[in-house]
């Protein structure tokens, strides 16, 4: 067989596999239910009584509700759509025909997938429809809200941070010192010491004193006319009455044009703030000046409170770097990834197992995949079986419970962890999908577990008997 | 003769072994069953439920694998793509997709064997007309008839214009018009230098059709051979001639065991016409009065597309230079067997066709008279009332073709001589001589 024969027969089976499932009325089905569902999810949802709230519950909730029930029906769909050929005997009508038993597998997913191109058109369509008629709507009530709602969500934005200090010197320096000061913990190795500082470090933070100033560059900002959104975290490490810090950010300080901004800002939360894109300088950075404002009112405050900004989220620079409809397609291009390898997943079970326990397969892959990081980090972390339970963190951890973590973290690589490619953040924060993440989906979920499990799938399916279930009785 | 001809299908020591989840023996299918089918013959298979015959039709679709031995098809394994090309299949159940329409479900299986759209647009016309669905192109599946699904199942196994077709009951389901040009269109595909392995239940089907056959019973071969071979009731002679008044049939008798002794068992008996044909004529006057019906219109006009034919002819005019090539053969007597056993003489009669049979011929006219003759039914029948039939044990046969019966009768009771050498009738050639 050709490869342009082979590539004709994927087609044919693939647009067979479409028009099975708008002819079964299951995609037609889903496709009214998400159309009814979208337009309804603002009077279902509670939000924080601001269209931007409104806003960001409304394209949460629906990107989750696309993907999850795409999910669902990719899951079902892919197991179901190879098992009815066998368990109709379609097949002992196409293996007979020049098509290889690979050319058919190929040929069920890009159909399954086909499918969801065109669901997923559809569903993100009319999200974006429905979300640009809401931020339409703010416009008549304020051009405040509209221009935050346009700056903030209606948009897709790359963030830029000033550069980190130099941690990894650091984690060396603390580690030799506790090394020379013989500080090592009995029966514990360096490489434990350095991970320990490691993690201790990773949540440092730029602590700016009361009174004091700090000062950040971030660079690598193009030029654009419109909004900069500088957005910043600090908490205090002092007990304060009211969790407010007094505090004043200058952009630009001392050069033309500069942009300043001053108040009591609450402490632990996220606060943005546009400034004019003008700031930038023509090299592509941006200089922000904070200063600690503290003060203490009364006797009962502490007499000095430090701002400390983390390092991970404290200051970043938000500038726009796609639109809302470019992000939406980038997101979408992600989903159809997560759908792809939930294709392979279901069409993989059912190679070789009926349709009820394919699904039932799938379904723990899938869940798994959605759970991957509580049962990570929650449940294979905090496993202990044979040690002591009421134990602090950095105690030893059993042998044996070490040994059985260790084996379950690399039995759970096997699964893929969806909390990895969720875009759903993203598109409440209005901050870009980027390609960097889009190619590691496509390397790690569909070439990497997927390829494995296309490969296994495809060895055992050419070697199945596929009368097998019938001929004998 | 079988060792100069090409092997199309092959099984040696073939053995099929069934096991349970656990890979303990459940059912041998199939035990060291050896066959051979040569290109351009019917073979058929047949054997009670569970003999086998499915799981040795699914092998050689390479639908599962043999436990032991082997299986050829055109002489590689039948999981080879490459041989796919060549093969058609007909199953016995309707597995095609329920929501697809005729026109679909062929355009979908001619896409599989890669046909480029024109061509594979002129096949679907032909076979839709060949199985007598073009009016019913645009239903869908789910709403079919069984014999309308199996029609479209014929179809597609066609649309490859294949060089071996296999043939899972091909005639359950249809009605008696549908069984007949089932069985026209298989010869037809015979005549074109097709090879048909049909797996069938209907003995009468298989013995009109089939050139060879293997019986099998728990998954062992049984019985290999020809249908003559195997069918021939050697140890009678049967003569079939126009209608004998009873002095001459006295006549006839008492020459017989005059010449070979009175012991002789003489029956002499009005032949009947089969049902099948009688249920033909009616339909077809029916078809003549232009009554409607929902159902299949005529068919079985064998497709322009296979191979052997031009492809620029319309069907009709293949048809006539069909009919016009078997009428000339026909008209020459055909030697059946070259067995070594008494002959078997059929007398043909050439009286002027009457009413009916003109209607008949004219139904049947796709038939193939040398293999109507032998199946007593398609365009070769006589009026069954002018008809007699005389059963004896043993005759001899006469080689002169241009005789009447009378002729040949007169010959037979006047010049053969017991003891004569066409009496030891060891070397004498079985013909059948044909209209």
């Amino acid at each position: 067989m050709d490869f342009s024969g082979a590539v004709y027969q994927v087609w044919t089976i693939a647009r067979q596999s479409v028009v099975q499932a708008f002819r079964m009325k299951v995609a037609v089905v889903l496709v009214v239910f998400m159309l009814i569902m979208v337009p309804s999810l603002p009077f279902l949802l509670q939000s924080d009584n601001t269209h931007e709230g409104l806003l960001r519950m409304v394209i949460t909730y629906s990107v989750m509700l696309i993907t999850f029930l795409l999910g669902v029906l990719t899951l079902f769909l892919s197991a179901i759509t190879l098992n009815t050929e066998i368990k109709n005997q379609h097949v002992f009508l196409l293996d007979p025909k020049p098509l290889a038993r690979g050319t058919l597998l190929l040929g069920k997913w890009c159909g399954v997938m086909l499918i969801n191109l065109i669901l997923l058109t559809i569903m993100l369509g009319a999200t974006y429809g429905f979300m640009r008629y809401l931020g339409r709507q703010t416009k008549g009530e304020s051009q405040e809200g509209y221009d935050l709602v346009q700056w903030d969500l209606l948009t897709a934005r790359e963030v830029a941070q000033p550069p980190l200090p130099p941690l990894e010197d650091w984690v060396q320096k603390e580690v030799k010192d506790i090394v020379a000061n013989g500080e090592v913990p009995e029966g514990k190795s360096i490489q434990w010491v350095e991970k320990m500082v490691r993690q201790r470090l990773s949540k440092a933070a730029w602590i700016v004193p009361a009174g004091g100033v700090a000062k950040w560059t971030v660079s690598g900002i193009p030029k654009y006319k419109g909004a900069l959104l500088i957005r910043f975290r600090h908490y205090a490490d002092g007990q304060l009455s009211d969790p407010v810090l007094p505090g004043k950010f200058t952009i630009n300080a001392g050069g033309q044009p500069y942009s300043t901004f001053e108040g009591e800002f609450s402490v632990g939360k996220p606060h943005s703030v546009g400034v004019p894109s003008d700031v930038v300088k023509p090299d592509g950075t941006v200089e922000i000046t904070y200063e600690n404002k503290y003060a203490p009112r009364d006797a009962n405050q502490p007499p000095a409170v430090r701002a400390e900004f983390p390092f991970e989220d404290g200051i970043q620079v938000l500038y726009p770097a796609a639109s809302f409809g470019e992000n939406l397609i980038r997101a979408g291009a992600v989903i159809f990834m997560r759908l792809a390898f939930i294709a392979i997943v279901g069409l993989w079970a059912s190679t070789f197992l009926s349709f009820p326990v394919a699904v039932l397969l799938s379904l723990v892959v899938f869940m798994i995949g959605y759970a991957a990081d509580f049962i990570l980090t929650g449940l294979v972390g905090q496993l202990v079986l044979f040690g002591p339970t009421m134990v602090p963190p950095w105690a030893p951890v059993n042998p044996v419970d070490n040994v059985i973590r260790t084996v379950l973290n690399y039995f759970f690589l096997m699964f893929p962890n969806f909390s990895q490619f969720d875009v759903v953040p993203n598109l409440s924060d209005g901050m870009i999908v980027s390609l960097g993440s889009i190619l590691s989906c496509f390397l790690w979920l569909i070439v990497v577990r997927g390829g494995v499990l296309a490969l296994t799938g495809w060895l055992i399916f050419r070697r199945r008997e596929l009368a097998a279930t019938t001929a004998a009785t | 003769m079988a060792e100069e001809r090409q092997v199309v299908v092959e099984t040696v020591q073939l053995s099929k072994l069934f096991r349970d989840f656990w890979m303990r023996p459940k059912v041998k299918a199939l035990d060291r069953v050896e066959f051979q089918v040569f290109r351009g013959e019917i073979f058929g298979l047949l054997g009670p439920n569970g003999s086998g015959k499915s799981t040795l039709l699914k092998i050689l679709l390479g639908l599962l694998f043999p436990t032991q031995g082997r299986a050829a098809v055109f002489g590689r394994d039948p999981r080879n793509l490459a041989i796919k090309d060549r093969i058609g299949f007909m199953p016995e159940e309707s597995y095609l997709y329920r929501y697809l329409n005729a026109e679909e479900t062929l355009d979908f299986y001619g896409r599989l064997f890669n046909l480029p759209s024109a061509e594979r647009r002129h096949r679907v016309e032909l076979l839709l007309e060949m199985v007598g669905l073009t009016h019913q192109r645009k239903r869908p599946i789910v709403e079919y008839s069984k014999g309308m699904a199996r029609r479209i199942g014929l179809a597609q196994a066609l649309i490859n214009d294949p060089d071996l077709i296999f043939l899972d009951e091909p005639t359950t389901g249809l009605d008696p018009t549908g069984t007949r040009e089932i069985k026209d269109l298989i010869l037809e595909l015979r005549r074109r230098g097709k090879t048909v392995l049909l797996c069938s239940h209907l003995l009468a089907d298989v013995e009109d059709v089939c050139d060879r056959v293997a019986i099998l019973y728990g998954g062992r071969l049984r019985r290999l051979g020809s249908v003559d071979e195997l069918l021939s009731l050697r140890a009678k002679t049967q003569i079939t001639t126009d209608r004998l008044n009873a002095a001459t049939i006295e006549q006839v008798v008492s020459r017989i065991h005059e010449l070979e002794g009175p012991g002789m068992e003489v029956s002499v008996q009005t032949p009947r016409d089969r049902l099948e044909n009688f249920f033909l004529h009616v339909v077809e006057e029916a078809r003549a009065a232009r009554l409607e019906t929902s159902g299949v219109t005529v068919g079985a006009k064998p497709s322009a597309f296979f191979s052997g034919i031009e492809r620029e002819q319309k069907a009709d005019e293949i048809l006539q230079e069909l009919l016009k090539t078997t009428a000339e053969k026909a008209a020459e007597p055909k030697v059946i067997s070259d067995t070594e056993e008494q002959p078997v003489v059929v007398v043909p009669l050439a009286p002027e066709p009457k009413a009916d049979e003109q209607m008949i011929s004219g139904l049947l006219k796709e038939s193939i008279p040398s293999d109507a003759a032998r199946t007593a039914g398609a365009g070769g029948e006589r009026a069954a009332a002018e008809q007699q039939q005389v059963v004896l044990p043993v005759s001899g046969g006469s080689g002169d073709d241009s005789k009447t019966t009378q002729d040949v009768l007169k010959d037979l009771l006047n010049t053969r001589k017991p003891g004569s050498d066409e009496e030891n009738t060891e070397e004498s050639r079985t013909r059948k001589t044909e209209q």
